[in-house]
This record gives structure tokens, sequence and C-alpha cells, in this order.
């Protein structure tokens, strides 16, 4: 035998899946019946939500991942979860709720009673979750609500008061109730008597009698609420432990004054840049669009090796705006079909530009037409795997490109697949406003392309080449 | 459609390793459809912060269930590997030699005990590292060390006429 005998193990070559296994597979996942998900008793709750926040990339897989398929939805219902239960909430709501949680609804008008629930809300009219420590209330989103504290009848009658004492107990309770949002894609807005909080996605808040409080991350205000949670459910009746409980505020009050002071010099810093640069430019626009982004912006971008944009309704069809919806967005009825053509003709230009990039990864036509505009994950994890440090040098350069440290490649030039994904995707709003102004005009285009309130999909990509200022 | 991304996105990867732990067959699809829809099932509890990756976890799950339908039957050889089809532009005598090498390899690894037979594709054809086999066996490091030197051992005895230098 050879000292360094080789073979070539890749002769033995494995059988391939079928052209529609993926489609076979998704039959199956739907024909399951709801029972009991595989091995979950065992797993923290915290890691299973915490699970869900990280998906944000791959994404919108664990949010439809987390779901299983029931029957036809209706527009009235309740549902209460002895094990975990996935429901359809009317036409365009699905929700999974964890053991022991329980909802009812009308329309698009959710009531969230107990437990934790987790809501994957098309896009489309407000849909609302009340709960009794606040109400949330969303367009199309992926977020759950998890709600502590709503159930305190029985343990107050348990501890002997009488009855006046538990309607009043009862009420307190209510009012002391606590309630989790954690946003996983899209907006919500929570809101508590008179305050509103907008979350964004990877945020999350605390909603109880003291109001809405936003934490910094989903990891971090998840803790903070099980923590309350079950700091409030163990405290009830001892004197001793509601001293502890005190203490415990009081430290938490502490820390949040602590946090709110290193906020207000770091919110005071940012207002000084921008007074700055609100000074050194000749009266340009203010309450600039997140996605509203400068060559400065893209440079700054590039450092971190970020690429962001935002893409122009990525469904196929369902362009129709409704009267509501235009006069919402300050449009007139006969406007719509302006909007409807702009998104179909964005929709094509953006395809037609992906599509060759997403063959090229996949393999297939059919299959690219099939995954749509998820695409640029999978052309992104592809190129990753093919060769990574090109990928993420690929990645860093498009920002470059937007922020003119680089010039933009001609047509016959030879771009990296993940470059040119990323500067397709990111020219796209652009183009979409370029569109609008024929018919609106372009102060009317810009701002309807930079509104929240159209139809968009924004994308936050990291992973990039950082660049040191060093290099720079 | 996110899922169905999922699934196109691994589909290859958990063919090659149920076909080439099971061999060629139905059974292949059956189970890759039951590793997808576990997953699909259990991925609440996946945890996308942890060492593991996706495709390290699907293997996972792959290899468990290769592992009990072996338990379950015992193959009959002949429904091993044929070594499929050589890759389109190749010679006839080169795709002949192809087969031929790719029908010895199945058979020299059909002659493996289920577990070597599990750590040598995970490491030869997946890349995975003695942890990640170690952890997708459930077996300690050093287990999965020996077996998979074992493996090799046994492949490279039985393979004997087929090696040769680089």
């Amino acid at each position: 035998m050879n000292e360094d005998p080789r073979i070539d193990l890749d002769a033995w070559e494995p059988q391939l899946p079928p052209p529609d296994f993926a489609e076979r597979v998704l039959e199956r996942v739907r024909a399951e019946s709801p029972k009991a998900p595989a091995a979950n008793s065992s797993t923290s709750k915290s890691r299973r939500w915490g699970v869900a926040a990280g998906i944000t990339g791959f994404l919108a897989v664990a949010a439809a991942l987390a779901l299983r398929v029931t029957g036809m939805p209706d527009s009235q219902g309740e549902a209460i979860a002895k094990d975990r239960l996935e429901v359809s909430i009317g036409s365009r709501a699905r929700a999974v709720l964890e053991p022991g949680a329980q909802v009812k609804w009308n329309g698009d008008d959710v009531v969230q009673a107990h437990g934790d629930v987790f809501y994957r809300v098309e896009p489309g009219a407000r849909f609302r979750v009340h709960t009794p420590a606040g109400d949330v209330e969303v367009k199309g989103t992926c977020f759950a609500v998890k709600i502590r504290g709503e159930a305190p009848s029985v343990q107050i009658e348990e501890a002997g008061m009488n009855k006046r004492d538990v309607k009043s107990g009862v009420i307190g309770a209510a009012l002391t109730g606590l309630a989790f949002v954690a946003v996983y894609e899209g907006k919500v807005a929570v809101s508590h008597a008179s305050e509103r909080v907008d979350l964004a996605a990877g945020e999350s808040a605390q909603v109880g009698s003291d109001g809405v409080r936003r934490s910094a991350t989903l990891g971090e205000g998840e803790k903070a609420f099980d923590a309350k949670a079950a700091s409030a459910a163990s405290g009830e009746g001892s004197l001793a432990q509601a001293n502890d409980n005190l203490v415990a505020q009081v430290s938490e009050y502490r820390s949040r004054l602590e946090a709110i002071a290193a906020q207000k010099i770091e919110l005071e810093q940012k207002l000084k840049k921008s007074e700055e640069k609100l000074s050194s430019a000749d009266g340009g626009a203010r309450g600039r669009s997140d996605f509203d982004l400068t060559q400065e912006d893209w440079a700054e971008l590039a450092k971190k090796g970020a690429v962001k944009y935002r893409v122009p309704c990525e469904e196929k069809e369902n362009w129709t705006f409704s009267p509501e919806k235009l006069n919402k967005l300050g449009l007139a009825p006969q406007d719509g079909k302006t909007l409807r053509d702009a998104y179909e003709r964005s929709y094509q230009r953006v395809w037609s530009q992906i599509k060759p990039l997403c063959i090229q990864a996949i393999g297939s036509a059919e299959t690219a037409e099939k995954i749509g505009m998820t695409c640029p994950f999978i052309i992104r994890d592809v190129q990753a795997a093919i060769d990574k440090e090109a990928a993420s040098e690929a990645h860093t350069q498009a920002a470059e490109i937007r922020a003119g440290l680089r010039p933009e490649p001609g047509p016959n030039d030879k771009v990296h697949p993940v470059t040119k994904m990323f500067l397709v995707l990111s020219a796209a709003n652009k183009a979409f406003e370029n569109d609008l102004a024929a018919t609106l005009g372009p102060e009317e285009a810009h701002r309807l392309a930079m509104s929240d309130d159209m139809c968009n999909h924004n994308s936050t990509w990291g992973g990039g080449k950082k660049r040191d200022d060093a290099k720079k | 459609m996110a899922f169905r991304a999922f699934v196109v996105r691994y589909e290859r990867m958990v063919f090659a390793l149920l076909s080439r732990m099971l061999g060629r067959g139905p059974e292949v699809e059956d189970l890759a459809q039951e590793t997808f829809v576990r997953a699909y099932r259990a991925f609440p509890d996946f945890d996308v912060n942890g060492a593991a990756k996706p495709s390290t976890w699907l293997l996972t799950i792959a290899t468990r269930l290769a592992l009990d339908a072996r338990k379950r039957k015992k193959l009959d050889s002949t429904s091993l590997d044929d070594a499929g089809e050589a890759s389109s532009g190749s010679t006839p005598e080169i795709s002949l030699e192809r087969r031929q090498l790719g029908r010895a390899i199945a058979e020299a690894a059909e002659l493996l005990p289920d577990d070597q037979r599990a750590a040598l594709v995970l490491a030869e054809f997946h890349g995975l590292s003695i942890l990640e086999i170690a952890e997708a066996l459930a077996i300690p490091e050093n287990t999965a060390k020996t077996r998979l030197f074992r493996a090799r051992e046994k492949m490279r005895e039985s393979l004997k006429s087929e090696w040769r230098s680089p």
C-alpha cells in the first residue's frame, strides 16, 4: 500500500432529490395534523423565543417554521391552547399559542387574555391585539406577546379575602398585569393608556401599570420580563418578598436611570452631530428616512461591512391600494393605478436582474421562480459557501460603490454576484421613485418612496468585510 | 415560501447523507422528507445563536433517522448504491471507471458497522469535525475519533486495489 494513498471518494455518487422534492415536503407539512411538536418540552421557553428572535435573516424561515397549518380561517373565534396550537385569525394572520394561552378574535381585533402567543400577520389594514396590560397594533409583521399576572383571582380567593376584596383584587391585578411584546419583522405600535411606543424588528417592550418600556434587545427585554413576572408571581402575600421586590424595583429603576443617562449623552452627541450637519448643509431637507441614504451614509455602512436598502413591494402581485390607504397617503383614488403600475414595473425590474443570479446559485429556473425574492439570502449563502472571503469582500464593495468610493461597474465588467445583487437591490427604490416622478412629480415621488406607509421591504445586511479607518 | 427555500437549500445534502447511509432507493426520499418535517417541527428549539450550523443540525437529524432505519431492518446488500450516473461530459471509459470505483466504495462502506459508516460519511462527505460527529451520534469525542479512525482503516483495507498515488 502507498504511504500516502488517495482515492476519489466522490466517485460514490449520491442519490439526487427529485425536482419537486421541496413541494412534496411542503405538502406533507401541510397535511400534518396539529400534533405536538417534537421534543420541545424540555427546552426552556426563553431559548425557543430566542430562536425566533435570531431568525431575522434566514429568516422569516423561523417564523414560517414556527407555524403549523390547521383549518380554514374564521373571522370570529376563540382558542384556548392545552398543547401548542396554531390558529388562523381572519384571512391574514396566524397565531401560535403556547400551552395555557387564550385568544379571542373578531376580524382583525384580537383579545389575548393569557399566555404566550406568536403572531404572523400579512400586510394589510390595522391588526390589533388587546391585552390586559395594553394594546398592540400592527400592519403586517411577525411578533409575539407574552402575558403574566392576568389570572390572580384564584390566588386571592385562596388567601381568604371577602368578595369585595376579590373584586378589587382582580381589578388591581389587571392593572398590574404584565405584557411583553417582541417584534421579529415589520413594525408594531404598543399602547397603554395615552402612551404609544413604536417598535421595529429586533425590538421589544414591556407593558405594565408603569406604562410601556422599550428594551434594548429582544433577549434583554425578555429576560427582564421573565424576572419581573416570576418575582410578581412568587411575591404575593409576603411582606418580606414585597420588600425584596421593592429593593429589586429600586435597583431596576436605578439601572434604568443609568441607562437613560447614557442614552441622553448618546442622544445629545447625535443631536450635536445633526446640528453640525444642518448648519453645514445649505437648507437640505430634514427628517430624512432611514433609507434615504447619502454617499456619506454609504461610506459609514461600508466601514462596518453593511448594506442597507429598501425594495418596493417584493410580492408578485397585490399592488392595489384601498381608497382609505390612498387617502392616508394623501393621494386621490385615481392615483391608485399609478402606484400599482409603478409597483409592477419595479417588481419586474428587480426580479429580472435577481433571477439570473438566483438561477446561477441554485441551478434551476423553476425553483428560482418558486423562491422568488427570498433568493437573495440563498445567493449570499451559496456564494459564501463557495468562497466566504470573496463574498464578504463583494458585500462591502457594493456599499463602497454606492458611497462613490469605487466606480460603478460597466455592463461588460465582471462583477461578483453578491456585489451585483446588492447593487440591484439598493437601486430599486430610487428607480421606483423615478418611475413615480414621471406622473406625480419629483417631490411627491420622493415623499412616497420614503414613506413607511407604502408597501416596502427594508433590509440591513451585516457580514461584509469591515474596513478599518487606517486603511481608508 | 421561506421553508421551501430552506428545503431547496439543503435537500441535496440530506439526500447525499441518506443515500450513502442506506443505499439508493425510495427509502432515501421517505427519510429525507421525514428529516425536513422533523426539522420543521423542531425548528423553534434550534438555537440559531448556538454553535451548531443549520446544516450540521439537519445532518444530525438525518443521521439518526438513517441509523434507526438500519437498526429496524438489516438492509439487503443488493439494494446498495450503484454509484449513480457519471457526471456529464465524461468519456464512456471514465464513466465506467468511476461507476466501478463508486460501486467499490459503496460496497466497502457497507461492510462497516453502522456507527463507523455514519462517522465516515459525516467526516468525508460533509466535512464535520470530530466534535460535531460526536454530537451528531451522541457519543464521546474520543469514541468518535476511534470510530472514524477504524472506518478509514477498514475502507483502506477493503479498497486496497483502488488506492493510487496522489
